[in-house]
């Protein structure tokens, strides 16, 4: 069984939350007897790749090319389901960041398959894949099975652990085939509220509220 | 400007959670419903729209014969027309989102808003899907639309910051907090709802994708321990974090 995993950046630095997909997929991919694929799709994005290799991904594809310096959700979603299907992959995984949440539907539309999102845990039960995904703002959890020949799946950032397997891979540049009209939408600028980390990819969360009366007092805790 | 909104009927955010009998789904005796709040956002964004650059704003709801209700408050907010895709099994996402494109293949709006997420399920799918499925561009989390002529330049929300997005019409939008404050319905809205007609028609079928095998109650969380009301109790809790729960 094959999988394939996409694994996000920002300006070239892999997210912890697609180290986190790229080793569920190791873990799924071991009890299958499977292989685990990462695919990173960008410009100048080639270097850092490798480092999926550590977190288990045995193959790391690059779509690496000057076109894909400004995101496109159809675009990024076509590789993707492209890459999939030439590969024969069962199961793409994405990270439900907000770029994964918003490119899973496509990339399951396109390859004719189910897609269980925002999952917390994994597991293998007579052979096929057991997703719990949490429903009603975490108050219920349902285990939901993807009944298609191919399935997607997008894990919660910050659940699944991101442990270095202690594989190593090399990294295959490819370049994209993709024509203007599979831009349909294009990010054209980030704006980063700076000197905060992630809230998803934090360790520690403080929060408050109405006790402390204003921000002022936020020194407190 | 055609408009088509895509809205849902969910269980009250203040819903105490039981799981029904069928282990399957929730125990639905004495569950209030409303729309979804990020749906109200977006039908909220295309009655907007239209006071801008006029049109019509069409609510479409696939569900049982209940959602209605919430159809009736679409139209008491504002919507021209609504529509009821009738179906009373459980579908998943992607039957959903199938059976809502269906319909807006016959529709042919210039723009189609969802919320970001129901806030049943919170797949975050259905949108999407739709897009795809009608090969639309979409801008997901939405916090502004900015409708220019020959395009559409957005701001959505990401990890710690913002995208600009931009895209042409027809496209598909999905709503988040902060895109706009919903109106409440006016009496005279509410008056109005009442003799607007809901049309009815059955959703066309769709085999779902993903089964649910179980639904269930989260593990409970430990209970708390209360080792002392006064100094005394300090070292003792010292040695615990220290030694038990080990995170200092």
């Amino acid at each position: 069984m094959k999988i394939l995993v996409f694994a996000e950046h920002r300006d070239g630095k892999l997210k912890k939350s697609s180290c986190e997909a790229v080793r569920a997929a190791r873990t799924i991919a071991d009890q299958v007897n499977g292989t685990c694929t990462a695919l990173v799709i960008g410009s100048g994005v080639t270097a850092d790749a490798a480092e999926l290799g550590a977190y288990g991904a045995e193959r790391v594809l690059a779509v690496d090319g000057p076109t894909l310096a400004r995101h496109s959700n159809t675009a990024w979603a076509k590789i993707i389901a492209d890459t999939a299907a030439e590969l024969g992959a069962a199961i793409v995984i994405l990270s439900a960041s907000q770029m994964g949440k918003d490119l899973a539907p496509r990339v399951a539309v396109k390859l004719k398959a189910g897609l269980a999102s925002d999952c917390t845990a994994l597991a293998v039960q007579n052979g096929e894949v057991v997703a719990t995904r949490p429903v009603y703002a975490g108050k219920a959890l349902t285990d939901v099975i993807v009944k298609t020949p191919v399935k997607v799946l997008t894990l919660r950032p910050n659940v699944f652990t991101a442990i270095p397997s202690g594989g190593s891979a090399q990294v295959e540049k490819r370049e994209p085939s993709l024509s203007e009209k599979d831009f349909g939408c294009v990010v054209t600028a980030v704006k980063v509220a700076s000197g905060r980390p992630d809230v998803t990819e934090a360790d520690i969360i403080v929060s408050g509220g109405r006790g402390l009366k204003g921000p002022e007092h936020f020194h407190i805790i | 400007m055609k408009v088509a909104v895509c809205i849902n009927h969910v269980p009250d955010t203040e819903t105490k959670i039981k799981v029904g009998a069928d282990a399957l789904s929730i125990d639905r005796t004495g569950v209030n419903y409303m729309m979804s709040p990020y749906d109200e956002i977006a039908l909220e964004e295309g009655l907007r729209i239209r006071e801008k650059f006029k049109g019509e704003v069409v609510a479409i709801s696939l569900g049982s014969d209940q959602h209605k209700e919430t159809l009736r408050k679409a139209l008491a907010m504002g919507a021209d027309k609504a529509v009821l895709l009738r179906d009373d099994s459980i579908r998943d996402s992607f039957a959903v989102a199938a059976g809502l494109a269906e319909e807006l293949k016959v529709l042919n709006p210039d723009i189609v808003l969802f919320g970001k997420q129901s806030i049943d399920y919170d797949d975050a799918q259905v949108g999407t899907l739709v897009a795809e499925l009608l090969g639309l561009p979409s801008v997901a989390v939405v916090v502004n639309i900015d409708i220019q002529d020959g395009k559409v330049v957005c701001e959505r929300e990401i990890e710690g910051g913002h995208e600009v997005v931009e895209t042409k019409l027809p496209a598909v939008f999905l709503a988040q907090k902060g895109l706009n404050d919903p109106r409440y319905p006016s009496l005279k809205g509410i008056m109005a709802a009442k003799s607007k007609p809901i049309e009815e028609k059955p959703a066309a079928a769709v085999e779902i994708r993903v089964e649910t095998s179980q639904l269930r109650k989260p593990p409970a969380k430990n209970p708390g321990r209360i080792l002392g009301s006064d100094k005394t109790a300090v070292p003792e809790l010292i040695r615990l974090l220290h030694e038990e729960a080990k995170v200092i």
